[in-house]
Parts: C-alpha cells; sequence; structure tokens
C-alpha cells in the first residue's frame, strides 16, 4: 500500500463527481446515483485494505500473536 | 532500464484506454447525430420524390433515382436500391421493393423503428393509385419524419455531449483505478 | 526523516480532502480515514521498536512473562479504542465513538485484574495483620 491510493482515492472521488454533475444535467439523475455508489464501494474496497494491515500490524506487536 | 520499460508499457496502456474510451464515447455520439443528419436527408429526398411525381410525372425508378441525387450514403441507397429492385424484377410491385431496400438498407442507418413504420405505411401506396393520392400520403410522411427530427434533435443536443465527457470519464477513471 | 514525510502525506492529504468534499463528501471521508490509518502504520513500526527494547529489559530483570504482557496488551487495547473512535468521531458518529471508548476502558480493566490481584495479595502478605 502506498501513498499513491490517497491520490487513486481523491481521483475517483472527482470523477465521480464530474460524471455525476453531467448525468444530472441530462436528466439521467438514477444512473448517476448508482455511480457514485459504485465509486464509494471502490473506495471502501481501498480503505479496508489498509485497516486490515493495521490491525494485523497492531495484533502481532502488541498482543503477541 | 527494466523499471522504465515497464513505466513505458503502463502509460501506453493508460492511453490506449484514454483513447478506446473516448473513441466508445464518441461513437455513442455519432449516432446521435446522424440520426437527426439523417433524418433530415430522408425529408429532403422524400421532398424532391414528391415534385418528381407532381410535375415531372416520371416513372418512379427514374424519380426514386433523381430524388436520391444530392443525398449522403445510407439515405441514399435506400432510394437507388428500390429502383434497382425495379428495374431489375419487373414483376416485383412498387411496395414490395421498397419493403425490400428499407429491410436490406435500415441496419445500416441510425434510423429507429417509428421512422421505419412511417416509411412502410407510406411505401404501401406509392405506386398503387393515383398521383395526387401518393402526394398526400408523400406529405403525411413527411409531417411525421419532421416531428421525429425535431425530436432526435433535441436528443442529440441532450445525449451527444454527455456520451461524449462520460466516454473520456470512464476512462480517466478506469485507468485511475489501475494505476 | 521520516516526520517529513508525515507531514508532507498529511498536508496533501488535507488539500485532497478540501478538493473533494466540495462535491462528494463521502470521498472526502475515504481520503480522511486512508490518511489516517496510513499514519498510523507509519509509525507503527518504532513502536514495536521500543517495545522490544522493554520487552528485554523485563526479561534481564526477571518480571514474570505475564505481568509484561497483560501491560502491553493494554497499551494495545488504548491504541486501537482510541484510533477506532477518533476514526468513527471523523465519520460524524459521536454516539458510536463514545461507545467505542466505553468498551475499551471495561476491556482494560478486565485485564488489569490480575495485575490487581497480585497487587493487592502482596500487600496483603507485607502487613501484619493476618498473623495478630
Amino acid at each position: 500500500m502506498e501513498i499513491t491510493a490517497i491520490f487513486q482515492i481523491a481521483g475517483v472521488g472527482i470523477i465521480i463527481a464530474i460524471m455525476h454533475t453531467v448525468l444530472k444535467q441530462m436528466g439521467k439523475e438514477d444512473i448517476a446515483h448508482w455511480i457514485t455508489v459504485l465509486g464509494f464501494v471502490i473506495g471502501i474496497f481501498m480503505v479496508i485494505d489498509v485497516i486490515a494491515q493495521l490491525f494485523q500490524e497492531i495484533k502481532s506487536i502488541f498482543l503477541f500473536q | 532500464m527494466i523499471v522504465q520499460a515497464l513505466m513505458m508499457i503502463k502509460l501506453l496502456g493508460a492511453v490506449l484506454i484514454l483513447f478506446a474510451g473516448t473513441a466508445i464515447g464518441f461513437v455513442q455520439a455519432s449516432f446521435y447525430v446522424n440520426r437527426s443528419k439523417q433524418l433530415r436527408q430522408l425529408i429532403h429526398a422524400l421532398q424532391r420524390l414528391e415534385t418528381e411525381i407532381d410535375y415531372g410525372q416520371t416513372e418512379l425508378p427514374t424519380a426514386l433515382i433523381k430524388s436520391s441525387e444530392g443525398i449522403e450514403q445510407p439515405v441514399s441507397r435506400l432510394f437507388t436500391l428500390t429502383a434497382e429492385l425495379l428495374t431489375a424484377e419487373q414483376e416485383l410491385s412498387m411496395n414490395e421493393a421498397w419493403q425490400q431496400a428499407i429491410h436490406q438498407v435500415w441496419d445500416v442507418t441510425s434510423l429507429r423503428a417509428r421512422e421505419k413504420e412511417v416509411l412502410l405505411r407510406m411505401g404501401s401506396v406509392l405506386g398503387m393509385s393515383n398521383a395526387e393520392d401518393q402526394l398526400k400520403h408523400l406529405q403525411l410522411a413527411q409531417i411525421q419524419l419532421k416531428s421525429e427530427e425535431a425530436l432526435a434533435r433535441e436528443e442529440q443536443q441532450r445525449y451527444a455531449n454527455m456520451w461524449r465527457s462520460l466516454g473520456t470519464l470512464g476512462a480517466i477513471l478506469i485507468v485511475i483505478l489501475m494505476v | 526523516m521520516e516526520i517529513i514525510q508525515v507531514v508532507g502525506i498529511g498536508l496533501i492529504a488535507a488539500l485532497l480532502v478540501i478538493l473533494v468534499r466540495e462535491q462528494k463528501p463521502q470521498f472526502a471521508f475515504l481520503i480522511t480515514v486512508f490518511t489516517g490509518v496510513f499514519l498510523f502504520l507509519l509509525v507503527i513500526g518504532q513502536i514495536g521498536a521500543v517495545i522490544n527494547v522493554i520487552n528485554e529489559l523485563a526479561t534481564r530483570s526477571g518480571i514474570p512473562d505475564v505481568y509484561l504482557k497483560t501491560i502491553l496488551k493494554i497499551i494495545g487495547i488504548a491504541y486501537v479504542a482510541e484510533f477506532g473512535a477518533q476514526m468513527v468521531r471523523d465519520a460524524g458518529q459521536e454516539s458510536i465513538a463514545s461507545k467505542i471508548e466505553f468498551a475499551g476502558k471495561i476491556f482494560i480493566l478486565v485485564m488489569a485484574i490480575p495485575i490487581i490481584n497480585v497487587i493487592i495479595e502482596t500487600l496483603l502478605s507485607l502487613l501484619p495483620l493476618g498473623s495478630s
């Protein structure tokens, strides 16, 4: 996991925000919302990955397992 | 050295994805642009056909070929093909030739089922009754197509831009996720 | 100079959060969480080094292994609880955050009971109350 993931999440957020505005202007708000949810799930996957790593680290250092 | 080569390959892939996404967006957008353009050409052709029938009193094959002049490919093909079918097979009625031509050409055009129905209904009258009746039906078809064209132009303004930006944005999204 | 790295990441993350929050607050939150976890991961290696030293000292001075383990576990629980509560608080869920902190306190108490027990027993054996 590297710092690029921060930029990745921010990039996904910005792109999806633009897509949202484009779709909203064309009157396709339902699709816009679905795209937002999709992007959010992708971001959550990245975050979950680091959190799992962190918990593993904490376990191995503090709790001797 | 190897790292640099890998970077180059990555960059190349990113550029390819960007290009492909943009192309997909433009193809989708061109569908809407083509639709309104082809509808406009179809109306022009019908207008010319109307004048040919009204003033020239020419035979249908020549009238069809004349009305297809000055119009671009997929739509003009509809008229020339009908004319060809009519001259090649004498026992074919105008209606049958028109139907065959529509079925053959339709997949190449960007037109939709509604226009197809309008044209088929018009074709069932062409070459059947007197000139006056035919002209009436030609005008009716034109009016219907004109309303379709107005609708198509509205859709074009709406969706063509949307597809163009969506294609590029989707490509950027994929690139970001794959870095 | 890892501190420069940490500060740089923090600054970049703050800028990105400000940039994204206008349009999509959910993604701003994701960036916040990610940055927090990432910085924690960066420094947790140092904590590991310190704990190794303490461990060594304890084995040399002959303190029973169980005590050190318990103390380390308590420290770990404190860190995890604090961290989790902070994350949840960032998401704007104050009530859940306070529950996490509460759970952390209770677990620390449970962990500490054997040690408290030993202390009290030692105290009792020092006091000459039982013999008289």
